[in-house]
């Protein structure tokens, strides 16, 4: 005579479901669609969900069904629903509540096995301390070559900067390490990188995985206070930024020290006068994606963003630089958000992509600056998927050839 | 145009509806008039509640014997029409322990079935419901739509022969003897006279009983009661939740399909066309709803609607709650007409029974003896079990968007699915607009009320060249004006804004309140 | 995150924009906080000065400068009056001057209102629009043949329904729906925003072209909803001008309406491009007052508290849309200030009975009571805070939805709202 009796998780989770949309201010929606707009999978399942249905499946106590959709892993985080509802919904609180009520262990692709990793070894990649050592260190000698009087300061006591690195740098672009050592060197700063917790990235964060997500917070802001720094240098990855001061406010830590992103760091530096710059040695057209996480979202949280830094840089390190449109907080997300690169739905992000493509063609670029190391790997797959002239490059790559070493 | 048949049924509410199909299935021929469009009166402004009788269950022990039989016979019979969510009944801290148990004791008697929970148990389900309560009764309540079941009812009657004629007044009856020997109605959209000659006439014209009765010449009392319901824009409910104390003001709450009703009220007024609910009523029914549920203090309620009870008036009474919920039937034979009955009174859920109980005595007076068959003959929609499921949503949303545009977003109702009824409706004869499609869609019924899909719908009626010239944009106009009686009384918080942008779409870009 | 800025203005639309144009344009360091996007982007781009006055008849002007000065003459109260017919003047002469000037190239006679058709097929009278939209101005004026194309699937524009309502006025109007299918990539959604990116590709342009030209047939105008791109819509419609033969122009919708969002995009950019900062997602929680100075407390993400000390503070910050003005149960607050505003007792009494009826609904009236420098003032008339001055709907005194106010409210308010604080703030300094 009554409705079937489900498992008490069930309704705990329909009962979270139902309070975050009215918490996240759901229950305000006046169906405008402003959400639908700015949505970059708004077309993309077979149900054709997008954030204005996703809100009214939950008011109608359909939230369940929410949870099972795998359009939640598709979305890509980039914030631009929240950003542009004109009655302050907070949509993408709501797809993270959705994503946390997923068993970790049924999380699509592999996202939760690289915050697993994280967890447990200190970076995403399974790189073992020793082996991470080693490539620094070979790093070193490359660059010895340039700079012969280059010094890697592991675990120097006292440095003012904790550098954080993503952990594809070692595993795929080591050459890269290379570029980020020169630029710290050529600023004359004192600098450091520990031989543990130097992650530069928070997946944990996606699968709404709170614990391991605080966790490996408190163990990198450890390390660093261990090792007694005064700033954290945040590597150019937009997540890990976010993740990394959405997670200290969330979680209540307060370290010793204070963050910055590192674009923030390479203005402040030019302005300081700490380089010297040629230009020239960056002579193609090259445009600027400005990363959600870094820019958008930043912005809307309360943090630091750098897209007036990113712009102020590049103008003092390349030729040419063209603008996209619509750019700044405005700007689409590389596809690459969000988790979506592992999370295992190729096909999904490549069709989104296409307005990203779209609107970097039109500049006619040789190449996106793009300052988050998930945005360039997004942005790279979507110029092979679509056969575009173009190439993303990192803002550190750049720098680093145009800055001048006088021997 | 000259229609002959064997019964007509004036009123095309629930009990007008069941009534038709009730006759069609024993066999009679059938027909039906209703002045506007199907549940124009109290059929379409109602909680949508399936009673278990518990609410009746210590003051009114007849019509809560009545419902409990109902209420299993129209689970199997209307299955489509009902969700079968269940109903808590939760006593608050003030109110009295001796009625907890005269409910159990009285419900018992009734056959009435209940479980007393613990309060926590009850609770698991509710994460909105006031925890602060000292007492929980589970009853065997639903929630039931009355537009499909008044539709499935028509749909059924005219499977077997009946027809209907909507937007279709009775102005007069022309009587010879003790007989009425015509009928006559005006189709008020094509100014079309229709007279209806008939063996028997039945009046199940809710409110309006007592001027049909007039028309005849005969005097119906009654006493017209109205309640207002609230509506908010999500389902905070999942059980229908009660009130356990005697019966007053606003103290149930109804989980409706995707959204949360909440009433009523019963105040006399005495003018049945225009229904108002002034603020201070709307207060009251808040005020009420909260300490049932806290979260409706906050939440968004996104219309108010009301309707009219008919009270068959007598003399014992106890303010219009004492008055007896079972229905009335007059045999106008007293009145010196042998072939006239009206029936009035009743609640939604005893239709099929009012509906039994006057084909009964139409068939008797016609000399015939055929049998009721409604408590076994499933209805159109019904027939497997299939019961109403907001789950389906999801799934109605791909439907819609495979073949076609959605024009409803919140209630995600699609062009192909419009277009269908469409063709029915054009096949009746019927009107087509935003109403009407309304009434048989969800069309407009989620948080925008139509403000947007409203739009939309006349867009997509000019498309499908069932409008022409000015007349969609008139339509329009008269939507938005129809929509306003309802959403005017609740605009604060979140409704304002809403409304606000909708004005400042129509006047401000569409300027559609100008004359230019 | 500090901001540090000699003026803060808080709102993010026309208001908004026109008092940090104004700002900037004197020398102001000027700093801008927004809750969300503002109402630009659901409406027609359209910028509306005043038409319909008094709003109890409903009586239509063609002669703005003319109605504004009665309305002045008897309105002591309204946002006009209290800039002045020569303020309002200079403001809205201004800040046209930038718009046509602008990609955007915006349209007007500087005296008089024009009139567009609109996408429900109802003619809606204003005093400028976007280039993209002159030709709709044009089109109505001449009542040459047009056609109006609409898409297959596009539900949010019926190009027979425009037709059907103007076609006794204007009948060389014809009715097409074109269907995008093979020019489009089917996993894409119709809507408004997507054919707008199609738009926006040289590729897609030249196939639509081939499309409807074989359609125009004796057509001097092809009229389109508003899907001419998210950007560079002169450019679209000079190619597809050239491409066809005929000219191009846009009819509004609902929302999402591009030509707003143009219009708001574009400001915002240019005051970024003026290095002002402008900071959108940012809702500002209240107002701290220590005597003369007002610390701005914003709860970014709901949880972090930044107060940013200002000096100057211009309050833009709309009605009840953007959360301006709160509506609660049985009262109408101004939440910044905390002030709640005369509103008739009972809420039966905050709207009319009708919806499109005359004159308007009493609460669009009611806003915050300002002294004639725009400064809030108490319920005793006198001014609560020196250092800030109010602009735009939010201010009492008028019916901009009715009236066909909006934007030349916003307008002048917020140039006046800026010149405000200069001037009173010289006063203190003498």
């Amino acid at each position: 005579m009554t409705n079937d009796k489900k498992d008490n998780k069930h309704l705990e989770d329909r009962k979270n479901l139902r309070k975050l949309v009215v918490d996240a201010g759901g229950d305000r929606c006046i169906s405008c669609g402003a959400c639908v707009t700015g949505c970059p999978i708004a077309d993309w399942s077979e149900e054709r969900l997008d954030p204005r249905r996703m809100i009214r499946l939950v008011q109608i106590g359909q939230g369940e069904l929410l949870v099972e959709q795998d359009w939640i892993w598709q979305c890509t985080n980039c914030g631009r629903c929240t950003y542009n509802c004109p009655v302050g919904v907070d949509l993408q609180a709501i797809i993270s509540m959705a994503r946390s009520l997923v068993p970790k262990d049924e999380s699509p692709g592999g996202i939760q096995k690289t915050a697993n990793l994280h967890r447990t070894i200190s970076n995403n990649m399974n790189i073992e301390e020793e082996d991470w050592i080693d490539t620094l260190e070979w790093m070193t000698e490359e660059l010895q070559s340039e700079i012969p009087d280059f010094e890697l300061p592991i675990e120097k006591e006292n440095a003012d900067f904790f550098v954080t690195i993503n952990s594809k740098l070692p595993m795929y672009y080591p050459s890269d390490l290379q570029d980020i050592f020169k630029i710290f060197y050529a600023a004359g700063v004192s600098w450091t990188l520990p031989k543990k917790w130097w992650e530069g990235t928070n997946y944990a964060m996606f699968t709404g995985d709170d614990e391991t997500w605080e966790e490996t917070l408190r163990n990198q802001v450890a390390e660093a206070e261990r090792l007694g720094c005064k700033h954290m240098a945040y590597t150019e990855c937009g997540h890990g930024y976010f993740a990394t001061m959405e997670g200290y406010a969330k979680f209540g830590i307060q370290p010793k020290f204070d963050v910055t992103h590192v674009v923030k760091l390479y203005a402040r530096w030019i302005r300081e006068g700490r380089f010297k710059l040629d230009p020239s040695k960056n002579k193609q057209l090259i445009t600027l994606h400005d990363p959600c996480n870094a820019v958008r979202k930043a912005s809307m949280a309360g943090f630091e963003s750098i897209e007036e830094d990113s712009r102020y840089v590049l103008n003092n390190i390349i030729e040419n630089f063209t603008e996209m449109t619509p750019n700044r907080e405005d700007n689409y997300c590389c596809s690459g958000g969000g988790g979506a690169l592992i999370a295992g739905f190729k096909h999904a992000r490549t069709h989104y992509g296409s307005v990203k493509v779209d609107q970097v063609n039109r500049t006619g670029a040789e190449m996106v600056c793009s300052p988050c190391v998930n945005c360039y790997d997004g942005l790279h797959n979507l110029a092979k998927d679509y056969d575009c002239s173009w190439e993303p490059i990192h803002m550190w790559k750049l720098l680093a050839n145009a800055i001048v070493l006088d021997k | 145009m000259k229609v002959e048949t064997q019964v007509v049924v004036i009123g095309g509410g629930l009990t007008g509806a069941g009534i038709l199909r009730d006759l069609s299935l024993r066999g009679i021929d059938a027909v039906l008039l209703e002045r506007r469009d199907f549940n124009a009166g109290a059929s379409g402004a109602n909680h949508g509640l399936l009673h278990s009788g518990g609410r009746y269950v210590v003051n009114d022990a007849e019509s809560a014997e009545e419902c409990v039989k109902e209420n299993a016979i129209l689970k199997r019979v209307a299955s489509g029409c009902i969700e079968d969510c269940g109903g808590l009944f939760i006593a608050l801290n003030e109110d009295s322990d001796e009625y907890v148990t005269d409910f159990l004791h009285s419900a018992e008697k009734v056959g009435l079935n209940t479980e007393q929970l613990d309060v926590e148990e009850a609770l698991e389900d509710e994460p909105y419901v006031n925890p602060d309560i000292k007492a929980a009764i589970r009853v065997p309540d639903a929630s039931i739509n009355p537009f499909l079941a008044t539709n499935s009812n028509l749909t059924a009657a005219k499977q077997d022969g009946a027809r209907v004629f909507l937007h279709t007044q009775v102005i007069a009856m022309k009587r010879e003897g003790g007989k009425i020997v015509e009928v006559e109605a005006i189709n008020r959209t094509t100014g079309e006279k229709i007279t209806v000659v008939a063996d028997q006439v039945v009046s199940a014209a809710g409110p309006w009983v007592d001027q049909i009765g007039a028309l005849a010449g005969v005097d119906v009392k009654i006493a017209y009661s109205k309640g207002s319901l609230l509506i908010t824009n999500a389902r905070l409910v999942n059980n229908v939740i009660n009130r356990l104390r005697p019966p007053s003001n606003g103290d149930i709450v109804v989980p409706g399909e995707t959204v949360t009703i909440t009433g009523t009220t019963s105040i006399r007024v005495s003018n049945l066309d225009y229904l108002t609910t002034p603020a201070a009523e709307v207060d009251l029914l808040v005020n009420e709803a909260e300490k049932l549920v806290p979260a409706m203090r906050d939440n968004r309620y996104i219309r108010v609607y009301a309707g009219v009870r008919p009270l068959v008036l007598s003399d014992d009474t106890d303010g219009d709650r004492g008055i007896s919920r079972t229905f009335t039937i007059f045999d106008h034979a007293k009145d010196g007409i042998d072939n006239f009955s009206t029936i009035a009174g009743g609640k939604l859920t005893t239709y099929r029974l009012m509906a039994e109980k006057i084909s009964d005595l139409v068939v008797a007076k016609m000399g015939l003896s055929k049998k009721c068959k409604t408590d076994t003959v499933c209805l159109p929609g019904s027939e497997d079990g299939q019961t109403l499921d907001t789950a389906l949503r999801l799934s109605k949303l791909k439907a819609s968007t495979e073949e076609s545009e959605v024009i409803c977003e919140c209630e995600f109702v699609g062009k192909k699915q419009l277009q269908e009824l469409i063709t029915e409706l054009q096949k009746d004869g019927s009107k087509i607009d935003p109403n009407t499609l309304r009434l048989r869609s969800r069309l407009g019924m989620g948080s925008c009320q139509g403000g947007f899909c409203g739009y939309r719908t006349i867009g997509f009626l000019y498309e499908e060249g069932v409008v022409k010239q000015k007349e969609g944009n008139k339509m329009l106009m008269e939507f938005l004006e129809r929509r306003w009686h309802g959403t005017k009384p609740v605009l604060w918080g979140d409704q304002l804004r809403q409304e606000q942008l909708l004005e400042a779409i129509y006047c401000g870009s569409l300027n559609i309140d100008g004359n230019l | 995150m500090t901001t540090q800025a000699e003026i803060l203005i808080i709102g993010g639309g026309l208001a908004g924009m026109a008092a940090a144009r104004r700002a900037n344009s004197l020398g102001l360091k000027t700093s801008v906080i927004a809750n969300s996007t503002g109402s630009l982007p659901y409406t027609s781009g359209a910028l509306d000065l005043i038409a319909v006055y008094p709003t109890e008849t409903k009586f239509y002007h063609s002669k703005p400068w003319e109605t504004l000065s009665d309305l002045l003459n008897q309105q002591p109260d309204h946002p006009y009056s209290k800039v002045g017919l020569k303020g309002v003047k200079d403001s809205i002469d201004d800040f046209m001057s930038y718009l046509e000037d602008s990609p955007l190239k915006y349209y007007r006679r500087e005296n008089e209102n024009i009139a567009i058709i609109t996408g429900a097929g109802t003619i809606k009278p204003t005093y400028a629009v976007q280039g993209s939209l002159k030709a709709n101005v044009l089109a109505l004026e001449q009542r040459k043949p047009t056609l109006i194309a609409g898409f297959k699937g596009l539900t949010d524009f019926a190009p027979e329904q425009v037709v059907e309502n103007l076609q006794d006025r204007w009948p060389g109007l014809v009715a097409q729906r074109l269907d995008l299918t093979g020019l489009v990539d089917q996993k894409r959604r119709i809507t408004v925003a997507n054919i707008a990116s199609e738009f926006e590709k040289v590729a897609f342009r030249a196939e639509f072209a081939k499309l409807v030209k074989p359609m125009l047939g004796q057509a001097k105008f092809l009229g389109l909803p508003a899907i001419l791109g998210m950007d560079k819509v002169m450019d679209i419609v000079a190619d597809l001008e050239n491409r066809l033969g005929v000219e191009v122009f846009e009819i509004p919708l609902l929302s999402p309406a591009l030509p707003g969002t143009r219009l708001a995009n574009m400001l915002k950019n240019d005051l970024l491009a003026d290095g002002i900062s402008y900071r959108q997602g940012v809702p500002v929680d209240r107002l701290e007052f220590e005597g003369d100075k007002v610390t701005v407390a914003h709860r970014q993400a709901r949880r972090v508290d930044q107060a940013i000390p200002v000096s100057m503070m211009v309050m833009a910050t709309g009605r009840f849309f953007g959360g301006g003005l709160v509506a609660e149960q049985h009262r109408i607050v101004e939440p910044l200030l905390n002030t709640e505003l005369e509103v008739p007792a009972s809420r039966d009494d905050w709207h009319m009975k009708t919806f499109l009826g005359a004159p308007g609904h009493p609460i669009n009236r009611v806003g915050v009571k300002t002294d004639e420098y725009l400064r809030p003032v108490g319920s005793d008339g006198k001014v609560l805070y020196k250092n800030i001055s109010v602009a735009g709907a939010i201010l009492d005194g008028h019916d901009w939805v009715r009236e066909k106010s909006g934007a030349g409210i916003s307008i002048a308010t917020g140039y006046a709202a800026v010149d405000a604080l200069l001037s009173s703030s010289e006063v203190e300094a003498e």
